[in-house]
């Protein structure tokens, strides 16, 4: 059988060699009663040939690049991917191993690992990052749980101006633990710093920012530093759209504690929302606190470098229901390749990238403003994304719809479905990788579909 | 001996991609458009060619084992082969390009392949809805919790239902998962074959029970034969019981989870299922529940009506949202194709060779080392090296030694019932001569920790480094250059 070398004469040895009678006698310990007898009701097994022709087949019913032009972001980016991180991370050494868990034949993944966690150290301005988590929410949830602990305060803030999603997660995650989230209310597209100086108080455990924000826009918290510190709250923030990264550090690193969230941008396709990458980094204090595998540098007995897990007093295997958290498998793979991603554009490279995204975004935000009838309510300092608002009578439906038939995809969401007060309106989103011609494009069917 | 870090590598002016940028668009002052004090300057990442990278990362991975270099045995991981056709696929432009905020109406194929997974692991394991969002096993885990907490607290009993049990043989994510959502962890004791002691759960069942989580075969490889008289306890009490998938693969097609009375049930696609590990990651782990808890499961669901799939999120008793977006679809995409290419009798196959492969081992190893457990086991076999230790030897250096050998080592000190635990995985996808020759080395290595224990004690020889200082690592800590 194709993925199974044992023949039916190697069965028959197996069996005389152990004194074994029979594979059904190995199965005798499963109560009869519950012995499945008849055929799982699959398809007939697929050959080789078959399986391509069927995936293509399905890949096909969907509409993507280059057929159709993208203009989504929100919690996930399409950059371009240089090919040398396909190549690289599809090496089977790299993808057909287990966690590192004997690092004498696992350097290659921790040394990869170890990189990894300086370069989102020094992206972050943190003082050291773990080894990844599943995505950008679930790094939240597990910050909002390690400080709610750690402080044992049972009362988090967060700005409304997160991406619901996010918002929905961080909900999921509380509830289970009886920690209250309370929202901070704005009206203008940031962080409301009248509602915030009122609800941040000393029973608060952290202050959840995102940036840049749901409608694309870089908060700015200096403003806030101040009270978060008097009142000794912990200041988290999620980024998940770190490519802004290689033109700003919208914060002062020394006032905040953590900062975690999606890393997909760095070398990752969108792939239907996964496997992207979680991240988390922050301040020395909390490193013996923090959830997921963390690669140490140390040396071996004959006193050379080696790489190895450590701090592993935290993790679940060990420290079972008292553990910091129930993470296990997480997203080395994802890990590798941002690792090999930041590698290849370089400092340089990730600087220039960045600024493109800017470039880009500007020029074409600048042209939606005056060349078409959708309107950018919020015009503050943003990155590579910002909430265009659809004129009345026209519905964010209509607009999807009319946009599609020229071969133009924008975001499902709604966001006025989340804002009301920012009735029908989408967020656009846009990168180093569109040409100036899908921008022409686009502003020329922003003016077709509203006549 | 390590590869130099890119870092070290670094000079101004090299990169792996053209900089400056081709720029199509008005250039921009980063300080007029943001405040000064936002703009970066130096960030500490190298500055290399394409050539050094490439040379870089290779180098790395000819200093790492992958089930594609050689035997695999890792307990608890079913390390399988993974197909290459599935890798090949799951790249395919079509499913990658997609975002997660598409509209339903362009990605038909994606929730198509989805909706059509969710049935084919529901007619695997006996469930009756699936949600397919949780990332990784803890993760469903996790996910499976919330289901419990929150089904307890639709019937009025959240606040006395506070408790779960779980064997002490169990994974260590168990009891993590069930106190990370607030339970308390009962321990329930293990029997000499790693099962539920029944006697036991009867002296702990009480209304303060909320589920029991299980694996089975339990973590010493074993069937558990009590798995009725368990349920039928439990169900009494008004409890549930959750089925920890690690261990699947022992069972396709032989017994389903639903049928042994299992409500909630996760599945690790990156073991069963055949989807790689990647060294740490991504898996995915879908969670199975019965009917009456289907209106618990995570949003999004997935739908079909008037012959457009679509995803839902207004499920008013849904436990709410478990990830930004999405699932870990590309591995989705991998365990559907691997499904589609074993079918049924595949499947069965699957799980008969990978009993017997384990039992072969165990058979053929039973003169030289010790089996931990006195009872036939499924998938997986755990031997003991307890009677090693006279000579100074722990199953660690046995399992540092097959690594000179060119051999991954097995799982050891797990499960922790079991001294010395060696826990031997072969599954399926590993031909007889391959376990005849790790049935070789073992006995050399048995009969080397007899002659010359030092061989094991500082083993492995032959790899680039030697055993790491791990005390030095957590106390020195330089986790980041």
């Amino acid at each position: 059988m194709r993925y199974i070398p044992i023949t039916d004469q190697d069965i028959q040895d197996m069996l005389k060699e152990t004194n074994l009678p029979s594979i059904e006698a190995l199965f005798q310990s499963i109560p009869s009663s519950i012995r499945f007898k008849r055929d799982l009701a699959l398809p007939m097994p697929y050959d080789e040939m078959e399986l391509a022709r069927h995936a293509q087949q399905i890949a096909s019913k969907n509409c993507t690049s280059p057929t159709f032009d993208t203009f989504i972001g929100e919690i996930n980016y399409q950059h371009f991917i240089p090919s040398v991180i396909d190549t690289l991370s599809s090496h089977p050494s790299f993808y057909t191993a287990y966690t590192p868990y004997q690092p004498e034949v696992s350097q290659g993944t921790l040394e990869a690992i170890y990189q990894f966690q300086s370069y989102m150290t020094h992206l972050t301005g943190m003082d050291f990052s773990n080894a990844s988590l599943y995505d950008g929410a679930t790094a939240t949830a597990e910050a909002l749980y390690l400080l709610t602990t750690s402080s044992n305060k049972k009362r988090a803030v967060i700005s409304s101006t997160l991406h619901p999603h996010l918002k929905e997660v961080i909900k999921t995650y509380a509830k289970m633990r009886d920690i209250e989230i309370e929202e901070i209310h704005s009206n203008d597209g940031t962080i409301g710093i009248h509602d915030a100086q009122n609800k941040l108080t000393d029973q608060t455990a952290c202050f959840i920012v995102q940036i840049p924000n749901v409608f694309g826009l870089l908060e700015d918290l200096k403003p806030l530093y101040g009270q978060l510190a008097e009142k000794k709250i912990k200041l988290v923030v999620v980024i998940l759209e770190p490519m802004v990264l290689g033109a700003v550090l919208p914060y002062d690193p020394s006032k905040v504690d953590i900062v975690c969230g999606e890393a997909q941008s760095f070398g990752m396709e969108t792939c239907y929302g996964g496997p992207g990458l979680g991240f988390f980094t922050g301040k020395k204090e909390f490193i013996r606190k923090i959830p997921g595998r963390i690669v140490g540098k140390t040396t071996d007995k004959e006193g050379r470098e080696a790489y190895v897990m450590t701090l592993r007093a935290r993790e679940q295997d060990i420290r079972r229901e008292k553990a910091t958290s129930n993470i296990c498998t997480n997203h080395a793979l994802n890990a590798l390749r941002a690792t090999i991603y930041l590698s290849t554009v370089g400092e340089d490279g990730f600087k220039a990238i960045a600024k493109e995204n800017i470039k880009i975004s500007h020029y074409a935000v600048d042209r939606i403003e005056k060349e078409t009838l959708f309107q950018v309510p919020f015009r503050k300092p943003f990155f590579n994304e910002i909430l265009v608002k659809i004129p009345t009578p026209h519905t964010h439906e209509e607009v999807i719809r009319k946009l599609f038939e020229k071969n133009i995809l924008i975001s499902k969401n709604n966001i006025g479905q989340f804002f009301p007060y920012v009735g029908e309106s989408f967020v656009i989103s846009f990168s180093e990788n569109h040409h100036i011609s899908q921008i022409d494009n686009l502003i020329l069917a922003l003016k077709e579909v509203l006549s | 001996m390590t590869v130099k870090l890119l870092i070290e590598s670094s000079k101004k002016g090299n990169s792996g991609i053209q900089v400056p940028l081709k720029s199509q668009f008005p250039d921009i002052d980063l300080h007029q458009t943001f405040p000064s004090e936002w703009v970066r300057e130096s960030i500490q990442l190298p500055n290399v060619s394409e050539p050094e990278v490439v040379r870089h990362f290779t180098n790395l991975a000819s200093l790492n084992y992958g089930v594609d270099s050689g035997f695999y045995p890792l307990g608890s991981c079913t390390m399988k082969y993974n197909p290459k056709i599935n890798e090949k696929l799951a790249g395919l432009a079509g499913f990658t390009k997609t975002h997660p905020l598409q509209p339903d109406f362009t990605v038909q194929g994606n929730l198509y392949l989805m909706m059509h997974l969710e049935q084919l692991l529901a007619e695997i394991t006996g469930m009756d809805a699936y949600t397919l969002l949780p990332a990784a096993g803890a993760h469903g885990e996790l996910t499976g919790m919330m289901i419990v907490k929150d089904y307890f607290k639709h019937k009025g009993e959240a606040a006395k239902r506070t408790k779960i049990l779980i064997p002490e043989s169990a994974h260590g994510t168990n009891p993590a998962s069930a106190a990370s959502v607030g339970f308390d962890i009962v321990e329930v004791k293990s029997t000499h074959c790693g099962g539920v002691d029944v006697s036991h759960l009867k002296e702990l069942i009480n209304d303060q029970v909320a589920a029991i989580m299980l694996t089975n075969p339990n973590t010493a490889g074993v069937f558990e034969t009590d798995i009725l008289e368990i349920a039928e306890i439990m169900h009494k009490n008004g409890s549930l019981l959750y089925y920890d998938g690690a261990n699947l693969n022992a069972l396709l097609g032989q017994v389903r989870p639903g049928d042994m009375g299992f409500d909630i049930v996760h599945l690790n696609l990156h073991k069963t299922f055949s989807t790689p590990h990647g060294g740490g990651g991504p898996g995915s782990a879908p969670v199975g529940v019965k009917e009456y808890l289907r209106e618990f499961l995570p949003v999004p669901v997935i739908r079909e009506k008037k012959n457009q799939i679509a995803n839902e999120t207004a499920q008013s008793n849904s436990i709410g949202m478990m990830r930004l977006a999405g699932a870990n679809f590309q591995v989705l995409v991998k365990a559907y194709l691997y499904i589609l290419a074993m079918g049924s009798d595949g499947l069965k196959k699957a799980s008969s060779i990978a009993v017997l492969n384990a039992n072969y081992i165990k058979e053929k190893l039973s003169p030289f080392i010790a089996s931990g457990v006195p009872c036939i086991c499924m998938h997986e076999c755990v031997l003991t090296a307890k009677e090693l230790t006279v000579y100074g030897i722990q199953a660690k250096d046995i399992s540092k030694r097959l690594i000179d050998y060119g051999i991954h080592p097995p799982t050891n000190y797990f499960p922790l019932i079991i001294p010395e635990a060696l826990m031997i995985e072969p599954t399926e996808t590993e031909s007889k001569e391959t376990m005849d020759h790790f049935i070789e080395i073992m006995k050399t290595i048995i009969q080397e920790a007899k002659e010359n224990p030092a061989l094991l004690t500082e083993a492995p020889h032959m790899t680039p480094i030697s055993r790491p200082d791990e005390v030095k690592a957590a106390k020195d800590l330089n986790v980041t250059y």
